[in-house]
């Protein structure tokens, strides 16, 4: 290996890392950007600086082993499905989010994930998460709890209905 | 017959008893004293060094390592248990695995939390006892021979962190816990089949056990590596393995408190639920101290793998590393910034858009030496002028391969939205699964190849089934993790027993990868059989230690 | 030898990872052997049942030791548990005959405490019908008796009183504890069994 080619190597090497630095900032760039629009949304605790959107509907989801409820009042009165939600399109929507002790009588961390939406939150004891949401296709999408949560954790799943 | 007779029966019982233990110490002491003048007369600096290399073959696999306390002993002995444990904790991967087959339970029907017990056990045994585990057996092994050790003091602490260690694992397995392997409360609170498992406590001591074992080992190391390093070599010319342990292990000793602690309060809130469960606390308290070591966890296991493939390469290419010095700042730099980035494990847990932007610019940060790594490898091949491509430097090859693919899915979950989509997926499982298989599985696989004759009194291993094993691990691993990768992104969920059936085909494509796996470590334990049970062929030597016999080599060479 | 380390090697871990795969199979996956209440259940009726606990048998000096219980099915059945002795004792039930492993703890040491005359409570209903066992254990071999649920209401119901049927569906445990006897009853079994271990001792 001659030295010639070792320093031509050298700034190819050079050259690599500093690319890459250039790609990572870009990522962390458009991470920063993406975050600050205003239809990003992210799990956040509720508390006094974190309220809901005022233009949009509360949804009040509860885990329990193994069932997600959702709970929202419309022009009928107060609704409660089980594992199976229903929603309008083009119209915004914040999950308040908790768990809550089921027939098991413990309340453990679950995580609401519905995957065509891209949103993620994980249901805590004793706290509220929230996130906000706007589906924009109608259609029926999945739900699933992605965190652990006991014996029968696979089946704490359900679908989302989207409609018109 | 009276309670007098008996007191005196027993008594001459335990008194006979008492006189045949103190003949079996002075017994025992006199041989030692034996062996300790032998092995000073031949310039030992210990008896069970003098025994391994005198009497039992020189540091090969045998039962002796269990009561030698050398270092090569106790680095053979991590290295046997880490092998049991690597192919227990793999026959339940295989067996879980197959269990998907279909999207309703099939194997484990009306019992599915076999299913979720068998993957907690697959999860802790494999990090826990096989990547530190090996980790620990090979740097035992080789560091006295890297660093030309002065004297090999300290082998009755490494000895019991050993057995502590191994009774960590044993209560582990034991206790058949379905909590994951980041043991969440309040679940792991739950001591029943329902939650956790009835017998997680033992779990959470089998964990502070195993802590505690490694600390003792890691602490020894250290010390070794410190004190105990030859006069000739300076930390500037150290080799890169031994720079990359002692990292791993400085970083093992600043993260492992956390946990420590953590599962002590855990421990404490199976009586009296104060610290996470209680009124005026949140179950999110542990996942913070859990992660804070659960981050570097994950490069403690593949950071000494890192050292090994500097140390492989030059072998088989002849060639010096390309950069030492940016070898070792790359290895540094992990250190503190390993430390930082324990949030990115927890965007979805409500922290917000603020600390979610700084955990996720900090993970970007610490891609940084990872990638000044593997360009160094790179560039160490490239200005090679002949790759000699045996079985090790082919695992070397797929390692820095499959970390590659592992490193860029890893770090696009650090981008907050694409996190939002990944997290809690097998996205996540099919990215740490190409860097374990890669770089934990793959490179300590090919340092126990390289170590072979050693490690076997003189035998060699066979091509061709070292080819199958590693042609069977490398395939099967690709398809495994790219199943898992794609499912992942598709929104399909870790850690289920049964599943919505769309998600189908990627599991499929998963379970083949992973009986493909399975089936490719029967050729490793089919090599092992059958190359011990020929004549030795060889001298008992290898080529990763031969070249740190002589004291003015150094370096990457 | 090293040969045969190499064999003896590869043997002990397949061996191993076969033994282990089976220990895994074999692990619990309910709880009180299957006897935890499931939520919503029909409920028929109320009854109680009172037992005084003394090492030489249930309702030792109180008629007949360790008398055969009667019970329909889905009816609560209140326990009361009288402490007679200074010793722990516990309540537990199982399905069959003799006493197995896979066993519920209604009352724990804990619970039943050991001072003489102190009256602890627990609910429970049985939703399968058959022979059940119901035994102390600290004392398994003098403290124990036998259940028998009917699946026909109201037949052979012995030192109980059958209360009016009554409208509420979920029904709960009277003691405070009912909790932790779901949660914790392994634990304190173990616990209780450590503690029996030290009265043996002392």
């Amino acid at each position: 290996m001659s030295e010639k080619n070792h320093n031509n190597k050298l700034k190819a090497e050079a050259l690599w890392i500093v690319g890459f630095m250039v790609v990572l900032a870009f990522a962390a760039g458009l991470n920063f950007y993406i975050t600050s629009q205003s239809d990003f949304s992210i799990a956040t605790k509720m508390s006094g600086s974190n309220q809901i959107p005022k233009n949009s509907t509360p949804i009040i989801v509860d885990g329990y082993q193994w069932a997600w409820s959702f709970t929202y009042y419309n022009a009928s009165g107060k609704q409660t499905s089980v594992d199976n939600l229903n929603i309008t399109v083009n119209h915004t929507y914040t999950f308040i989010i908790t768990s809550t002790a089921g027939s098991q009588s413990n309340a453990v961390i679950h995580d609401l994930y519905i995957p065509q939406f891209g949103i993620q939150v994980y249901a805590v004891p004793g706290q509220n998460n929230t996130i906000t949401f706007t589906p924009v296709k109608t259609g029926t999408f999945v739900l699933e709890c992605v965190e652990y949560c006991g014996y029968e954790h696979y089946l704490m799943r359900g679908y989302v209905t989207v409609v018109a | 017959m009276s309670a007098t007779t008996l007191l005196v029966e027993s008594s001459l019982v335990l008194s006979f008893f008492f006189i045949f233990l103190f003949l079996m110490y002075y017994k025992y002491l006199s041989v030692k004293t034996e062996v300790d003048v032998a092995a000073l007369n031949e310039n030992y600096y210990d008896y069970s060094s003098y025994l391994r290399e005198k009497k039992k073959g020189g540091g090969a696999i045998s039962p002796h390592s269990f009561i030698m306390n050398d270092s090569k002993s106790i680095g053979i002995r991590y290295l046997i248990t880490s092998l049991i444990f690597f192919f227990i904790a793999g026959t339940f991967g295989v067996i879980m695995r197959v269990s998907l087959v279909e999207p309703q339970p099939t194997l484990f029907a009306h019992r599915e939390v076999i299913y979720d017990i068998l993957t907690t056990e697959h999860a802790i045994l494999m990090i826990y006892m096989w990547a530190i585990g090996s980790a620990l057996g090979l740097a035992y092994y080789l560091i006295p021979k890297f660093i030309n050790m002065k004297s090999d003091r300290y082998g009755n602490a490494s000895s019991w962190g050993y057995w502590i260690w191994l009774m960590g694992g044993l209560f582990i397995l034991f206790s058949r816990t379905s909590t994951r392997w980041y043991y969440y409360p309040p679940l792991a609170l739950q001591l029943n089949p329902y939650g956790a498992g009835a017998m997680n406590w033992l779990a959470v001591i089998g964990l502070e056990f195993i802590m505690i074992g490694v600390t003792i080992a890691a602490i020894v190391i250290v010390r070794n590596i410190i004190y105990e390093r030859s006069d000739s070599m300076p930390l500037s010319k150290m080799p890169l393995f031994v720079w990359s342990v002692l990292f791993t292990l400085i970083m093992f000793l600043a993260s492992a408190p956390f946990l420590m602690t953590a599962m002590v309060m855990l421990f404490y809130d199976f009586f009296n639920p104060v610290f996470f469960t209680g009124s005026s606390s949140s179950p999110l308290y542990f996942t913070e101290l859990f992660w804070v070591w659960g981050h570097p966890i994950v490069y403690i296991a593949i950071l000494p793998q890192f050292g090994l493939i500097y140390e492989i390469i030059p072998k088989f290419t002849g060639n010096k590393v390309y950069s030492y010095s940016s070898g070792v700042i790359a290895l540094g730099l992990l250190l503190p910034l390993s430390e930082l980035v324990w949030g990115h494990h927890l965007m979805e847990s409500g922290l917000g858009i603020e600390w979610g932007l700084f955990f996720s610019t900090a993970s970007f940060l610490v891609v940084i030496p990872s990638a000044i790594t593997v360009f160094n490898y790179i560039g160490t091949l490239w200005t090679s002028e002949k790759i000699r491509l045996t079985i090790p430097m082919l695992f070397v090859i797929n390692g820095i391969m499959d970390f590659v693919f592992g490193g860029i899915t890893g770090v696009l979950t650090a981008i907050l939205p694409f996190n939002e989509q990944t997290h809690g997926t097998y996205w996540v499982t099919g990215h740490f699964h190409f860097v374990f298989m890669g770089i934990t599985v793959g490179i300590a696989f090919a340092a126990i190849y390289m170590i072979w004759p050693s490690l076997t009194g003189g035998r060699i291993y066979s091509r061709r089934l070292a080819g199958w094993h590693f042609a069977f691990t490398s395939v099967g691993s690709m398809i495994m993790s790219m199943g898992w990768v794609v499912g992942g992104f598709m929104g399909m969920p870790r850690f289920v027993s049964g599943y919505f059936a769309r998600y189908m085909v990627y599991q499929d494509v998963a379970i083949l990868g992973g009986v493909i796996i399975g089936i490719g470590q029967l050729f490793f334990l089919a090599n092992l059989m059958i190359s011990t049970a020929k004549a030795p062929q060889v001298e008992p030597s290898n080529v990763f230690e031969e070249v740190y016999r002589k004291a003015e080599i150094s370096g990457g060479e | 030898m090293i040969g045969k380390t190499g064999i003896v090697l590869g043997v002990l871990i397949m061996l191993l990872s076969g033994l282990m795969l089976v220990f895994m199979f074999d692990a619990p996956t309910q709880s009180g052997g299957g006897l935890a209440d499931p939520s919503n259940l029909p409920v028929k009726g109320y009854m109680n049942i009172t037992l005084y606990a003394d090492a030489g048998g249930w309702n030792y000096s109180h008629g007949a030791i360790n008398p055969n219980l009667y019970f329909p099915l889905y009816y609560v059945i209140n326990f009361t548990v009288i402490e007679e002795d200074n010793l722990p004792h516990t309540l537990t039930i199982n399905q069959g005959p003799t006493e197995t492993a896979s066993s519920l703890t209604l009352l724990s040491t804990g619970q039943i405490t050991q001072s003489p005359g102190h009256v602890s409570k627990v609910s429970y209903e049985f939703f399968k019908a058959g022979i059940y066992t119901y035994w102390c254990v600290i004392h398994p071999t003098t403290m124990v008796g036998q259940i028998e649920i009917n699946s026909t209401a109201g037949n052979n119901t012995t030192a109980a009183t059958v209360s009016s049927t009554s409208n509420v569906m979920i029904h709960s445990f009277e003691s405070a504890h009912d909790l932790s006897i779901l949660v914790y009853s392994d634990l304190s079994q173990i616990l209780g069994s450590i503690k029996a271990m030290t009265y043996m001792v002392f």
